[in-house]
C-alpha cells in the first residue's frame, strides 16, 4: 500500500515536470533539452540556498527564478543567435552541468539537519509518504489553474497561435520571438520547480539528478494523451500530471517483475518508446480492421449487384 | 499625396545567387488610393509575391514604403501588421490548425496589438462573430468551436478572410486567396470577398491567376512583368478592357 502512496508522491512531484515540459514540447512544438540543466539547477539552488539558511518555502521560488533563466538562455540562443532549438538547449544544458556543481560546492549535497518543506510541522504530522501527495496537489492545483488562466489570456491565446502557426501569428503581429522566450523561461522555471521539491522530498541534491528527465516528463505527457485521448488544452494539463502517476505505476511493476534500479533508465526509455507507438500500431490495427470488413462485405454487394 | 493607401517609391528587391545578382523587383513607384481594389497580373517570376512581401516588410527592399501616411519603410514584418492583413494562397497558412474558428477570430481582433493578459472575451465576441461568419453561408457560423484544422479549405480560406477583416485594415493583401479552390468555391469567395471590400470601403491589392477574376473585379488591374510595372489600367480603362488585350502579356 505505501509503495502506492509513495508512487502517487512521487508522479504528482514528477507531473510538474511534466507541465513545464508540455508548455514547449506540446504548445511551442519543440523539444527543449534544456530541462536536463534546468532540473537539476531547480534542486542545486533550492538545497544550497537552504544551507545558506533561506526557508525551504522561498528556495521554491529561487528555484523557479533559476529555471526561468535557464530557459532565457536557451531562448534566447534560439531566437536571436538563430542556434537550432535542440542544439541550443544542449548547449546550455552541458553548461548547466557545470554550474550546478558549482552552486552545490560538490556534486552531492544533503539537507541532512537542515530545514526542509517535508519536515513542515503539519505535513510531518501525515502518514508516510501522505506529505508528497499534499505537497504534489496542492503545487499542481495551484500551477493548473494560473496556467489555465494565462491561456485563456489574450498574451496566452498569440502564445499558443506561435506554436500552432508561426507565420500565420506574425502576420498578425505577434512577437513570436517573445512567445518563444517567454515559454522557455515559463517551463523551465517549472522544471526548476520540480527539481527543487524533489530534492527536497529526497533530501539532497545531485549533479546528475537530472540525466534522462526529458524522457520521463515526455512519458507523462504521452502517457495522459493514449490513455485519456482528445481532450481540451486546460484538460491536457490534468492528464499530463496524472500521466506522471500512472508513468510510476508502470515503473512500480516492472521494477517488481525483477528489475533493478540500475535498470530504471533503460525502462524508463523503453516504456516512452512504446507509448509513442501506440498510435502507429493502433492505427494500423484499425486499418486491418477495416480492411477485414472491406473484404466481407464486398461478396454481399457483388450479389446485390448480380440480382 | 499623402492621403493615399499605399505609396510605394524606388521600391526594388535584388537576390545574390552564386556570385550573380538578380533584380527581381526594379524601381516599382506605385500610388494607391483609399478604396482602390487593385487587381495583379503577371507570369511566375513576375514579381507579384516579391511586390506583396516588399511590402509586408518579409523581406528586405530599398525603396521607401507608405502606408496610410506612415512610413513604414524602417519596420519588419511583425510591426507592420498593424497596417496590413494578409490572406495566403495556402489555407493552412492562414489559421492556427489546433484552435477554433472562435479563437483565431478574437486573436485576429487584436492584429498589431500589445497582447496582454487580459480575459481573451471569448463569449461576449460570439453573438457578432457568429453573424459574421453566417454571411459566408458555407456553415462557417456552426463551427465556431471546432479547431480550423478540421474544416475544408474553402471554410478556411472564408475563415482567413473573415480574420484579415476584423480590425479593417489600412492594406488588405490578397495572395491568390481563391487558387487553391475549386472553381465553385473559388467564385463564391470572390464575390464575398468583393463584397466585404465594398461595405468595409478597404484598400485591397489581389494577385491572381484568373483572368476572369481579374477583370471582373476591382476598380483597377496593373501588369508586372520582369519586375516591372507594364500596365497600369484605372477603372475606365479596365472597364474596357477584354481577354484577348491581356492575353498578349502571357505569351
Amino acid at each position: 500500500m505505501s509503495i502506492i502512496v509513495s508512487a502517487i508522491g512521487q508522479g504528482l512531484l514528477w507531473g510538474i515536470l511534466g507541465i513545464g515540459l508540455f508548455l514547449t514540447f506540446r504548445v511551442l512544438d519543440f523539444p527543449d533539452m534544456t530541462v536536463e540543466g534546468s532540473f537539476p539547477l531547480g534542486a542545486a539552488v533550492s538545497v544550497a540556498a537552504i544551507t545558506h539558511g533561506v526557508s525551504p518555502l522561498l528556495s521554491l521560488v529561487l528555484a523557479f527564478g533559476a529555471g526561468m533563466l535557464a530557459g532565457l538562455a536557451t531562448g534566447l540562443l534560439y531566437t536571436k543567435g538563430k542556434v537550432p532549438v535542440l542544439l541550443a538547449g544542449i548547449l546550455v544544458m552541458t553548461a548547466l552541468y557545470s554550474i550546478n556543481q558549482h552552486i552545490l560546492g560538490r556534486a552531492n549535497l544533503s539537507l541532512l539537519n537542515q530545514p526542509n518543506l517535508f519536515k513542515n510541522k503539519f505535513l510531518a504530522s501525515l502518514p508516510p509518504y501522505f506529505d508528497s501527495i499534499f505537497v504534489g496537489i496542492g503545487a499542481i492545483i495551484i500551477i493548473a489553474i494560473l496556467l489555465m488562466w494565462f491561456l485563456q489570456t489574450n498574451l496566452g491565446q498569440a502564445f499558443i497561435a506561435t506554436g500552432d502557426n508561426e507565420i500565420m501569428a506574425q502576420s498578425l503581429g505577434v512577437h513570436t520571438d517573445a512567445m518563444k522566450n517567454m515559454g522557455l523561461m515559463v517551463a523551465n522555471g517549472l522544471v526548476g520547480l520540480s527539481g527543487a521539491l524533489i530534492a527536497q522530498n529526497n533530501g539532497y541534491a545531485d549533479v546528475n539528478q537530472g540525466i534522462g528527465v526529458i524522457v520521463i516528463g515526455l512519458a507523462a505527457i504521452i502517457i495522459g494523451e493514449v490513455v485519456f485521448g482528445e481532450l481540451t488544452l486546460n484538460q491536457r494539463l490534468v492528464a499530463t500530471a496524472l500521466g506522471s502517476i500512472l508513468y510510476r505505476f508502470v515503473l512500480l511493476i516492472v521494477l517488481g517483475l525483477g528489475f533493478g534500479d540500475d535498470d530504471l533508465k533503460l525502462i524508463s526509455a523503453v516504456v516512452l518508446a512504446v507509448m509513442l507507438m501506440v498510435p502507429t500500431v493502433e492505427s494500423r490495427f484499425r486499418l486491418k480492421r477495416a480492411l477485414r470488413k472491406g473484404i466481407e462485405s464486398q461478396p454481399a454487394k457483388e450479389a446485390d449487384g448480380h440480382e | 499625396m499623402s492621403d493615399a493607401a499605399v505609396v510605394l517609391k524606388d521600391v526594388s528587391v535584388t537576390v545574390h545567387q552564386q556570385n550573380q545578382t538578380k533584380t527581381i523587383l526594379d524601381d516599382v513607384d506605385l500610388t494607391i488610393a483609399p478604396g482602390d481594389f487593385v487587381t495583379v497580373l503577371g507570369t511566375n517570376g513576375a514579381g507579384k509575391s516579391t511586390l506583396f512581401n516588399a511590402i509586408a516588410g518579409n523581406l528586405a527592399a530599398s525603396g521607401q514604403v507608405t502606408l496610410a501616411g506612415q512610413n513604414v519603410t524602417s519596420l519588419n514584418a511583425i510591426q507592420r501588421a498593424k497596417y496590413i492583413a494578409r490572406v495566403f494562397q495556402d489555407p493552412k497558412l492562414g489559421t492556427a490548425g489546433r484552435m477554433t474558428v472562435a479563437e483565431n477570430l478574437v486573436l485576429a481582433q487584436h492584429r498589431g496589438e500589445r497582447r496582454t493578459l487580459r480575459g481573451r472575451r471569448l463569449e461576449a465576441a460570439r453573438p457578432q462573430l457568429q453573424a459574421e461568419a453566417a454571411q459566408f453561408s458555407n456553415g462557417l457560423d456552426q463551427l465556431l468551436d471546432s479547431p480550423t484544422e478540421t474544416l475544408s479549405g474553402g471554410q478556411r480560406q472564408s475563415l482567413s478572410l473573415l480574420m484579415a477583416v476584423q480590425k479593417d485594415p489600412a492594406l488588405l493583401l490578397l495572395d491568390e486567396h481563391t487558387a487553391a479552390l475549386d472553381p465553385h468555391t473559388s467564385a463564391q469567395l470572390m464575390a464575398l470577398t468583393d463584397r466585404v471590400i465594398k461595405e468595409r470601403h478597404l484598400t485591397a491589392l489581389m494577385i491572381t491567376h484568373r483572368m476572369d477574376d481579374a477583370l471582373k473585379y476591382g476598380n483597377r488591374l496593373i501588369v508586372l512583368e520582369n519586375g516591372r510595372l507594364k500596365a497600369d489600367y484605372n477603372a475606365a480603362a479596365k472597364a474596357k478592357l477584354k481577354r484577348e488585350d491581356l492575353l498578349e502579356f502571357f505569351d
